[in-house]
Parts: structure tokens; sequence; C-alpha cells
């Protein structure tokens, strides 16, 4: 039993290095591949020409017809007025 | 550091941008979406199921707590039975399936990138509901471990295990896959979680059940886990959720991104100790219930910096945040997260500790994390993602209206109660001139008003199961023709 113990306890502890040494690797990947920088680009990559920044994506079903008819006269009367 | 904050009442039209490529861009997202949509629904059903069985589960227990002759004539619903077939119901097959979901169809998202063959998705989450029904016909059977949050028949493991290795393959191959240069805080997140879930679960199966430990080892790894669980699975998820809805939705890129990158690195760093404080004055070294208290406090960095993050993303915009049905939960389960971490982090205290141990304050801290805070940004994300995924419109308005308050007035009870309760049953604990017995009788009010709020949440909850079926049901039985329309963007054929 003793024996069976040793042997498990050993191979997650290897494994527990192998664990942490990923860690350490994606932490290091993410520096070198320059993940810390240009944040301000980061945030925005959720966004697409689909669902654009500036842009609400979800509505009540009954309202989002309505929301999205009000939201589109308001662009448009921006656009008229120049005021954009 | 600090993202723009664009006016999103008034967006303007997105510059430059030519039909052709915005038809591209519709094309490849929807490709993206077709390619989980029977996996994804799949998950999402059997989630759905699950939290409901789970709630009946949830509602007996509780009522036998201030009415023990209730259904005290069958064994499989005995109390012991019925609370651990509600927790692992609620965790392995209510949590783990939505999580599937919003994970692997975030990761896809993010990523540009198709989940590839997803047949084999759908094997894998027939697999690990087989593995949840045995598992918990195994509890109700009286077959079940003395683990608490590993209560399900240890043959039932492999199962589960191989199931979830094809699910986390499939995460980690659509990761590997991506059209994207950056990672976004979600991957990042999402990631993390994909190999922090399986590391925890196969350690703590073979530590406690395959090959026991001795001694004090077996519930110092037992509450690694099931902390972890919690700390390194559900949360990350939902926060990864978080990172990317609510500024998704608002159309208004996270306050400070900086701020998101070092909250996830804060997490991974400090929570796997966290979970030793549920052995605070237990027979266990000091200094690992002290590591345990350090960990905890510690904790408060990455709490902070979310809440800061969300809160001025948000600010401002709390009008768009109601109309938004995904918002309502996901920022309400935003706000729980700061509040019970912080809570927490408290409770890991030794002062505060030797209070709130062994008393239903520690129930309602637990109800408050799995439940105000997961699963509310869980609903929100299913209502985000689903009519996405099956290009279907949600049929009724006053149904999330009755999900939301249902779930969200109930739960605030449960835990208000449970925490008052507790507090007091802790203090009555504390003093030796009090009799046991008076104390317990002491908590049948606040036992009582627990099931009254449970109730309110099973309203809830049957709301979102008979939306989600009406959903689901041909075009003829929903009220309005109701194909899937993205705002400001034409139906996809």
């Amino acid at each position: 039993m003793q024996h069976s113990w040793d042997i498990v306890v050993s191979i997650l502890v290897i494994f527990g290095l192998l664990f942490f040494g990923v860690a350490v690797w994606a932490l290091s990947w993410a520096a070198k591949n320059r993940q810390f920088e240009r944040f301000e680009q980061g945030a925005r990559v959720i966004f697409d020409e689909e669902e654009p920044e500036g842009v609400c994506t979800d509505s009540f079903p009954s309202a989002s017809k309505k929301s999205k008819n009000r939201r589109a006269d308001k662009s448009n009367q921006k656009s008229v007025d120049g005021s954009d | 550091m600090q993202g723009t904050q664009p006016d999103i009442r008034m967006p303007p039209p997105p510059p430059g941008l030519s039909q052709v490529k915005r038809e591209a861009e519709r094309a490849k997202l929807s490709e993206i979406d077709r390619s989980m949509r029977v996996a994804g629904l799949l998950f999402v059903l059997s989630a759905v199921v699950w939290l409901m069985v789970g709630t009946v589960f949830a509602l007996i227990a509780s009522y036998k707590m201030h009415n023990p002759e209730y259904l005290a004539q069958f064994e499989w619903l005995t109390f012991g039975r019925v609370r651990s077939a509600h927790l692992n119901t609620m965790i392995f097959g209510w949590g783990n399936n939505a999580i599937f979901c919003v994970a692997l169809w975030l990761m896809a998202r993010l990523s540009r990138s198709q989940v590839r063959h997803g047949g084999f998705l759908v094997l894998a989450g027939i697999l690990w509901n087989m593995g949840v029904t045995i598992g918990v016909t195994g509890i109700l059977s009286g077959e079940m471990t003395s683990v608490e949050w590993l209560e399900m028949p240890m043959e039932v493991a492999p199962i589960l295990a191989l199931s979830y290795a094809m699910i986390g393959v499939w995460g980690i191959v659509t990761f590997s896959h991506r059209q994207t240069g950056h990672v976004y805080v979600s991957q990042w997140y999402i990631l993390a979680a994909i190999f922090w879930f399986p590391w925890l679960y196969t350690v703590a199966q073979v530590m406690i059940l395959f090959v026991p430990a001795r001694g004090v080892v077996q519930p110092i790894t037992n509450w690694w886990f099931a902390h972890n669980v919690l700390g390194l699975w559900l949360t990350p998820v939902s926060l990864a959720s978080a990172y990317y809805l609510i500024p998704k939705v608002l159309g208004r890129p996270v306050y400070s991104y900086y701020l998101s990158v070092i909250g996830f690195w804060a997490l991974a760093l400090f929570y796997n100790w966290a979970g030793i404080h549920h052995l605070i004055g237990g027979p266990i070294p000091i200094w690992l219930q002290s590591a345990g208290t350090v960990a905890s406090v510690m904790m408060t960095i990455p709490v902070i910096v979310v809440a800061i993050n969300h809160h001025m993303t948000v600010i401002g915009s709390f009008g768009t945040v109601w109309q938004s049905p995904t918002l309502r939960f996901v920022v309400f389960g935003a706000m729980s997260y700061t509040a019970v971490s912080l809570i927490g982090s408290a409770m890991a205290l030794r002062e505060v500790n030797v209070v709130t141990h062994f008393t239903h304050f520690t129930v309602g801290h637990a109800h408050h994390g799995v439940y105000a805070f997961f699963t509310m940004i869980m609903f929100g994300s299913i209502y985000f993602i689903l009519p996405r995924l099956i290009r279907r419109n949600w049929p009724s308005a006053g149904l999330i209206s009755i999900h939301f308050w249902s779930c969200a007035l109930g739960i605030t009870g449960y835990v208000v109660a449970l925490s008052i309760g507790g507090w007091i049953q802790g203090l009555e604990m504390n003093n030796a001139e009090i009799p046991f017995m008076t104390v317990v009788r002491n908590t049948v009010p606040w036992l009582t008003a627990r099931t009254i709020f449970g109730i309110l949440i099973t309203v809830g909850h049957s709301a979102f199961f008979i939306h989600l079926v009406w959903m689901l049901l041909p075009e003829r039985f929903r009220r309005v023709p109701s194909s899937y329309d993205s705002f400001g963007a034409d139906p996809i054929a």
C-alpha cells in the first residue's frame, strides 16, 4: 500500500511540476508575443463588423425592432444635422 | 490603459466598411455558430433539464430541514442523499453543461475559428450526461461516497474524465486554430479553466478515492478541490463571459484592459491556496491554515480589480443594462462576485470564522457564489448565445422578466436569511449557556424563509425552462416570426 502510494505521489508531483511549468511558459510566451502591449487595441477585438463598437447588441424580444428603429432614427438625424 | 467611452445611445455607422467585407464577416461568424449549433444546443438543453431536477432536490432538502418527517418513508430521499444529489446535479449537471456551451462558444467566437468535427462534442456531451445520471442515481440509491463535492460513486469518475477530456481538448484545438493575433482576456480565463478543472478532479479522485491518502491529507485535498471547483472552474468561465458580454452588449470596450489582465494573473496565483480556509480550527498544521487565510485575503486584489473594471465600464449606461436581458443577469452576477468574494475573504479571518464555521452562514455564502454569481452569469450568457446559435429570437419578454425577478429576489432573500440566521446560530453555539437544541430551534424561522425564497427561485427556473421549450417549438407555436436578426444587421439566410 505504502509502495503504491509513493508511486502515486511521485506521479502527481511530476505532473504538478509540469503544470506549473506550462503556466510559467504561458506567461513568458504572452510577454514575448507582445500580448501585454497595445491594450487599447486588445480591448477592441471583441467587436466585429456585424456587431461593431458603439452599438448595443441585445434587447428584449418585443423591444428589439422598436429600439433598433429608434436608434437608427437618431443616427440618421445626427448625420443630417452634421453633428456626428 | 483606459478605453474611450463612446456614446452608445447615438451609434455612428461603422466607418469605411465595404458591403462585401461586412457580408464576408457575417458569413464567417455564421459558420462559427453553425459549427457548434447541435453541440451547443445539447449542452444548454441538458443544463436546463439538470437545473430543474436539481431545483426539485433543493426544495425537498430545504423543506426537510424544518419538517424532517416530510417524505421520511422514502430511503432514496433522506436528507443526506437528496442534499448531495442536489449539489452534484447542480455542479456537474447544470454548471458543467452550461460551461461547456458558453466556454466553447466564446472560445470559437474570440478565436474566429470553427469548432471542427462538432459530432465529437455531441458524443462527449451524451457521455457526460450519462455519467452524471449514473452518478446521481448512485447517490440516491445509497452508493455515494462520504467526500463532499465528490459524492458520486467512484466508478463514474472514468466516464466523466473521458468525456471531459474530449470537450477540453476541443476547446484547446479551437484556440490553437485561432485566426486572431491577440488573445483576449476571456480566452485566457477559459484556456486556464480548461486545464485547471481536469487537474483538480483527477488529483482529488486519486488522492481521496482511488489511492486514498492517510489522515488529514484527505480533507485538505477535499477542500483544495471543492473550493477550487468554484474558484478555478466556475469563476474563470463566469468572468470570461462577463468580460466579453458587458463590453460587447454595451458596444464599449472594457474600461481598463490592463487591469483585466492583472486580475487574471492574480486569480491564477492566489485562488489555488484559498480552499484551506474551510479547515480553520481543524487538526491540520497551523501554517497551512494561515496560508489559506493569507491567500483568501489576497484574493481581494483580483476581486477589486474586476469590480472597478466592470463598474467603470457600465457606469453611465445603467439604462442600457436594464434594457438588455443578458446584461441584467450578467451585471447582477458581476456585482454578486464582488460581494461574495469580499465576504469570503472576511470569513477566512479566524475571528470571523469562529462564528460562521459550521453554520448556515456558510450555506448562504456558497449559494451567493454558485448561484448569485455563477448561475446568474450563465443565464445571461445563454440569453445572448442561444439566439445566435440557432438563429431564433427568444419569444417572450414577459418570461425573461419573470425569470429575472424571481431569481434575483429569490437568491437575495435566500442569502440574507441564511446569513442573518447563520450568524445568530454561530453566536449562540459559541455561548456554552445556550442548550444545543435551543440553537437548532432558533434556526427554524430562517430555514423556513429559505424554503419560501427557494420556491420563488423555482418559479424563475420554470419560466426559463418553459421559455426555452417555447423557443425550440416550430414557428407556428411562436408568437411572432422570429428568425434571429442581430442588431443592425440583416438576417442571414
